[in-house]
């Protein structure tokens, strides 16, 4: 791996900053999604439902932000699930 | 000796961890910033979300410009900023660079050219990443031109068909370059958005020229219920 590209690793604080990242976990996960079916839905109450297809870009942009987060929602929840584990782990 | 060898242990554990997680924290972090292409839903006839508009993206990136002053100059420790890079010791933190980024694009730019760029940094930079991880370098150049491409053609695909494969050729183009060339003083976060919307903003400026007709908005602003 390039040296560049390695985190920082911080041995003190430790405790703080996983209660940060989980901390921003919901919000970076919700906020998108949120945005993502905000957008749909005024593809559905502006466009579907009046029969103009103007709004098609908002159905798109919905769906891009909705399936662009959740390609990468899914690892970083599995990542934050593993690391909880290894601390039940640790703590046992 | 033997609690602080188990010490030791439990904490190179959790370091190990600690650097997978941050990988995919960037990736969501990253991914978070199409959320601001919800900025072109609010209302223009609406005084106070206007001025809402106007102020929240300037407040919130001066903010970051300031935490990173302090981080630097070590007022603040860089323990409580989770994910930098090895690189970012010691420079700026690409989260400034990719808000400054955003900003400039909201601001100084039509929505045609910034919303495809915003989705270039916010998706299509973590996708990029991803494969560069994964497979060889020429898989980088080829796959990211074609995802960034992507994003022009889903936003232009209303426009005169020459001016969308122009746009999309382009834009893919300078959002690759941008992704790719490496600066320790400047971050592709902010070339991969504003490299490809500055080569548009000469498109745009030059379609007339060439006979070609310019898209209206891609996100018409919302209306308020009262």
């Amino acid at each position: 791996m390039n040296k560049n590209m390695e985190y920082l690793k911080k041995e003190r604080n430790m405790s703080k900053i996983i209660r940060s990242e989980i901390f921003f976990a919901p919000l970076l996960i919700i906020i998108p999604f949120l945005v993502g079916s905000i957008f749909i839905y005024e593809w559905y109450s502006r466009g579907f439902v009046t029969g103009s297809s103007f709004f098609d870009v908002e159905l798109i942009l919905g769906l891009i932000i909705i399936f662009g987060n959740i390609m990468f929602d899914i690892p970083f929840i599995i990542s934050l699930r593993r690391l909880s584990k290894k601390n039940l782990e640790k703590k046992k | 000796m033997i609690k602080v060898k188990r010490k030791l242990e439990d904490t190179k554990k959790i370091i190990n961890s600690i650097d997978f997680d941050a990988h995919w924290y960037r990736r969501v972090f990253h991914a978070f910033g199409a959320s601001f292409l919800f900025y072109y839903l609010l209302p223009n006839d609406v005084d106070w979300i206007v001025f809402l508009k106007n102020w929240i993206p300037l407040v919130l990136v001066i903010l970051a410009v300031i935490l990173e002053i302090l981080r630097l100059k070590g007022k603040i420790s860089s323990d409580h900023f989770f994910g930098l890079r090895m690189y970012e010791k010691n420079r700026i933190g690409s989260y400034v660079f990719f808000a400054v980024g955003i900003l400039i694009l909201l601001r100084f730019f039509p929505q045609q050219i910034a919303i495809p760029c915003i989705l270039c940094a916010s998706l299509g930079d973590p996708v990029i990443g991803e494969i560069r991880n994964r497979f060889e370098k020429k898989h980088v150049y080829v796959f990211g031109f074609l995802i960034c491409m992507f994003f022009f053609m889903a936003t232009w695909f209303r426009a005169d068909i020459r001016l969308m494969l122009l746009v999309s050729i382009i834009g893919g183009l300078g959002a690759i370059i941008g992704e790719t060339q490496k600066f320790w003083w400047l971050d592709d976060d902010f070339m991969i958005q504003v490299l490809p919307a500055i080569l548009l903003l000469v498109i745009w400026f030059s379609a007339g020229c060439f006979g070609l007709s310019l898209p209206g908005e891609i996100i018409a602003p919302g209306r308020m219920p009262w």
